[in-house]
């Protein structure tokens, strides 16, 4: 996960974003994007041999480790709502923007639920 | 996919933009706006491409 290489590609992107913007604006957003989606790739082809060691080695302890999938889960979807929202917002766009981050929380929202349910059913046991 | 992505992009938005002035100057204005339209159309396939590819690569890795 080499930082400087990300850093060199967005500073390029930016670049040739502000030279297109005078005359053509949609070519602005769509180099903005399209650079957004390869640092975002590189990114995650870097998170994946941490993330998996550390699942196995999940696996090994033999708890039941539901609380880590969901928090991956929610990690995934806000993942990916910050990147399209920015992006909405990049445009000039910022009521869809808002839109995407509130379907980005319900969707975590809804995920959380039944770890929600199992933390009330403990706590209901001790009362 | 790499830094060559966006160079492509960019190449294909210089172009469209002189070509879009050319055909204006020389009084094709319909043509102008068929070649900037189709411009747009390419690179916008490109990019649906790779972020078809992105959202696959975080499902496979969030497990969603």
């Amino acid at each position: 996960m080499d930082v400087t290489k990300v850093l060199a590609i967005c500073l390029i992107a930016a670049a040739l974003a502000v030279l297109l913007k005078q005359q053509r604006a949609e070519y602005a957003l769509l180099i903005s994007l399209a650079a957004g989606v390869i640092v975002l790739i590189y990114i995650i082809s870097g998170v994946y041999s941490p993330l998996l060691s550390l699942k196995q080695r999940l696996d090994e302890t033999g708890a039941d480790y539901s609380f880590f999938t969901v928090a991956l889960k929610a990690l995934g979807i806000g993942y990916i709502t910050s990147f399209i929202a920015d992006s909405c917002r990049d445009c000039g766009e910022s009521s869809l923007a808002s839109k995407a981050e509130l379907a980005g929380k319900f969707g975590i929202f809804i995920l959380s639920v039944p770890l929600i349910l199992d933390i009330l059913e403990t706590a209901l046991l001790f009362l | 996919m790499d830094v060559d992505f966006i160079f492509k992009i960019a190449a294909i938005g210089i172009i469209v933009t002189v070509l879009h002035q050319l055909l204006v100057r020389s009084g094709r204005e319909e043509q102008a706006m068929l070649t900037s339209l189709a411009g747009l159309v390419v690179v916008l396939l490109m990019i649906v491409n790779a972020i078809s590819d992105l959202f696959v690569t975080v499902k496979n890795l969030f497990g969603l």
